[in-house]
């Protein structure tokens, strides 16, 4: 076994079957398995111009090749479909437990086509997939379906199943709405829970026992050993002072030449929410919708009042997804906070998404708002990040007049925590102005009006993350070149740099390591270059399950490459797999193109790219020269400069007319599943 | 001490290199941080990562600092100019284990100190 399944389960939701397709191995040889293997389908599967909600798009979840081998930080699950909110290719990722129970079933990739008139959840094991009446767990949150699906399915004696569920979000069809496992842990972006809901599914339930291996399980083990005992190495005892996330301060400028094993400093103790001390200091968190700075508007006393720290002390234990040895989540035990009027107790650590949005973000100062929103999103099934632009958006508008008290319901201030909470209650259940909200901003300036553009911080219609773009124009560059926009978990130029793939790749140019950045700033085919080495490299990542946070230990640490070619045998070098990587992301845009997005859909608004700059703050008169960016990172790409379609020549290169045009015969052999 | 020879090498990094008898010392960054017996004058390519707060100026741009063979990681940390607290109080390693202050560094060796840096 080379590490996948070899199958998919295609389930159509209108007539009730479902069928197993094999997959021939030469697509898994150019697309890997996982987000590049349903990048494909999706593309030979989704007519051009559907409606994103309806029967005609297909929702595909899938594990990774790696996943299940013996390699570890390897355990992510993807949802892969067409966005509502982009309206190109939708991807969101997910850690948790629920990924190896996917391929456990014997399935890389379960396909939901077509749409049920009836709440309907899929239910999997050793004897095959059946669709079960979900109408009783339908309207409860995504934590409580999935306790619900697990208990209604568990066979004493039997291996516990696992379910992935959605939310108010996704029943409500919001463009915000993800997919949720473990208790809230989310496949947030791009309004792939809304998908889900709109074919009136509510979740999957699998308990399969289908072993699972690579070509030489003896090397992958290996190599995670390796991987771990060097991953521990940059660990530190819980108890080092909180005073650790306050040396930013002390630092002249951001960090030039990072060892990716040291973000397991931070990450191994704080998870990711150390970083709003560092990310706050340096500029590089966004403030006020970003229209402000944290000197001005979010000062250290706010800061301090809601960093890392604070979601230590009620930290119960560490949690660690599927094959991680790493562990940057946390469960908090959250009873005795304020605001929490649903009862909440046991739940996940904020990600340092959330805890920037709804603090710094929002100028909130008021930590234990941040944990309950943050909670309650997860458990709606909603995405924090484009939920906390949206607000955003909102609170600008109604600060400069734009949205009345009377459009609101109530006064809609910057750090008005309750009012904060209230609006994201209403966004979630559709109410009063939370109904033109729930489906992020863009789609709110349609409705609301072209004068609401100036505060709808959004890049192709996603919110940005909270990490700005002006003072890393490699950021910058990526939210706007890849098919999926306005994503942080790709690279930028810090993670650039602790990647270290120059190292193991021929063509990728070297971080800066010494001097200044301002080279960043240059258009050049160097600086595309580092560009597109982390975008083909994440394509990597996600067909193979790997996590972003494992990618930033750096390669010398986690061994993706040479995992994967344990696993499958192929004899790649690190350059024929960045190939595929490279044949995935023109895939993934020539997916756009076909859905009828002209390309320079995803430019980022002009508060993203410093048009104009800011006037105070550490990112002052920072204007990333985006639009060259963009061009030159096409050419190199093998795209037109001018209009970012993929040249014939680049797209031959690749092979990709043979696997999208030729007769789909040659690469799937369909039979009905038993069961 | 009987100095023998006191020249300023042409080499890289190098100040200043002084022979005292079968000694040589290096003074380097006005510290006399280094002894070796050999005769021979080699100089290691060693990969350094580490916080902002080191001095960078010495550093290749291929993220490189070379120095004179023989140097132990105590010493490598006088020369980037680290707190020898931060190297002591947060994860310091050399080829990504952790290692005696008073290991000798080899050419080619990777040397990461703590920097502040997550993800997220
Ligand atoms: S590093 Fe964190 S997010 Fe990634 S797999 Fe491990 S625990 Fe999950």
């Amino acid at each position: 076994m080379k590490g996948y399944c070899g199958k998919i389960l295609k389930v159509d939701l209108t007539n009730k079957t479902c069928t197993d397709v094999y997959i021939a191995d030469e697509i898994y040889e150019n697309f890997l398995s996982g987000a590049g293997l349903a990048a494909w389908w999706c593309y030979r599967n989704i007519p051009a111009g559907a409606d994103p909600m309806g029967p005609e798009n297909v929702l595909c979840i899938t594990s990774g090749l790696l996943t299940s081998t013996g390699s570890c930080i390897t355990g992510r699950w993807m949802v892969v479909t067409k966005s509502p909110s982009t309206g190109g290719i939708g991807e969101a990722n997910c850690g948790g437990t629920f990924a190896p129970f996917i391929k456990a079933c014997g399935y890389d990739i379960i396909a939901f086509h077509g749409a049920s008139d009836t709440p309907v959840y899929l239910y999997c094991d050793d004897n095959g997939p059946v669709l079960k009446d979900a109408s009783h767990i339908w309207g409860q949150d995504a934590a409580v379906a999935e306790k619900m699906l697990v208990e209604e399915n568990t066979v004493p004696g039997k291996k516990i199943p696992q379910a992935c569920t959605i939310g108010w979000g996704g029943e409500n069809l919001s463009w915000m709405a993800g997919v949720c496992n473990d208790n809230g842990r989310i496949a947030a972006r791009q309004g792939v829970g809304g998908v889900m809901g709109s074919k009136k599914l509510k979740g999957l339930c699998f308990a399969g026992n289908k072993p699972v291996s690579g070509e030489n399980p003896e090397e992958i083990r290996r190599l995670s050993k390796m991987c771990a005992k060097r991953a521990n190495m940059a660990f530190m005892p819980p108890e080092i002072p909180t005073g650790l996330l306050h040396v930013a301060k002390f630092l002249p400028e951001i960090q030039l030449s990072p060892d990716g094993i040291m973000t397991g400093v931070l990450m191994g103790t704080w998870g990711t929410g150390g970083s709003s001390q560092f990310a706050g200091q340096t500029g590089e968190a966004p403030v006020k919708n970003w229209s402000g700075s944290q000197k001005e508007d979010f000062h250290v006393r706010a800061l301090n009042k809601t960093d890392g720290s604070h979601m230590l002390k009620l930290q119960t234990n560490r949690y660690y997804c599927y094959s991680c040895m790493y562990g940057c989540g946390g469960e908090l035990d959250i009873s005795h906070i304020k605001h929490n009027d649903q009862g909440y107790s046991r739940v996940h650590k904020p990600e340092y998404e959330s805890q920037w949005d709804y603090t710094g973000f929002l100028l909130n100062e008021d930590n234990d708002a941040m944990l309950f929103i943050n909670e309650y999103l997860n458990r709606a099934g909603m995405d924090a990040i484009s939920v906390g632009g949206t607000v955003g958006m909102a609170i600008e508008a109604y600060e400069n007049g734009l949205l009345k008290e009377s459009d609101v319901g109530f006064p809609l201030h910057w750090g008005d925590a309750d009012a904060i909470i209230r609006l994201v209650k209403m966004i979630v259940h559709r109410e009063g102005i939370g109904d033109v909200l729930a489906d992020g901003c863009k789609r709110a300036v349609e409705i609301l009006g072209p004068e609401f553009a100036q505060y709808a911080v959004q890049g192709g219609g996603m919110e940005p993350p909270m990490h700005d773009s002006r003072p890393d124009p490699q950021q910058a560059t990526l939210y706007a070149i890849d098919a999926t926009p306005s994503r942080h978990t790709t690279g930028g130029s810090l993670y650039y740099g602790c990647m270290h793939l120059w190292k193991k790749v021929t063509w990728a140019p070297p971080a800066v390591l010494v001097g200044g950045k301002q080279g960043e700033w240059e258009v050049s085919d160097e600086e595309s270059l580092k560009v597109l080495a982390a975008a083909y490299f994440k394509r990597i990542v996600d067909g193979v399950g790997g996590c972003y946070f494992g990618f930033l230990l750096g390669t010398a640490i986690y061994p993706i490459f040479e995992w994967t070619e344990a696993a499958t045998g192929w004899g790649n070098t690190t350059d024929d797999l960045m190939w595929i990587g490279r044949r995935i992301f023109t895939l993934r845009h020539m997916f756009n193109i076909k859905q009828g997005l002209d390309p320079w859909y995803s430019r980022p608004h002009p508060r993203m790219v410093g048009e104009p700059p800011l006037k105070v703050g550490k990112v002052a008169g920072k204007t990333v020269p985006i639009d060259a960016k963009i061009m030159s990172v096409w050419k190199n790409a093998g795209f037109d400069e001018k209009t970012g379609i993929p040249l014939q020549e680049t797209v031959e290169a690749l092979n990709l007319p043979y696997f999208l045009d030729g007769p789909i015969e040659n690469f799937i052999k369909e039979v009905p599943s038993r069961g | 001490m009987p100095i023998i020879a006191m020249y300023v090498a042409q080499v890289n990094n190098i100040k200043k290199l002084t022979i005292i008898a079968d000694y040589k010392y290096i003074s380097y960054n006005k510290m006399n941080i280094f002894v070796f017996k050999n005769e021979e004058v080699c100089f290691l390519k060693v990969e350094f990562h580490g916080p902002a707060i080191c001095d960078f100026s010495k550093m290749n741009a291929d993220g490189t600092i070379d120095v004179p063979d023989g140097t132990t990681v105590k010493q490598f940390i006088k020369i980037v100019k680290l707190p020898i607290a931060w190297a002591k109080v947060f994860p310091f390693l050399v080829n990504y284990e952790k290692v005696p202050m008073n290991t000798v560094l080899k050419e080619g060796d990777v040397v990461s100190a703590f920097s502040p840096s997550g993800g997220g």
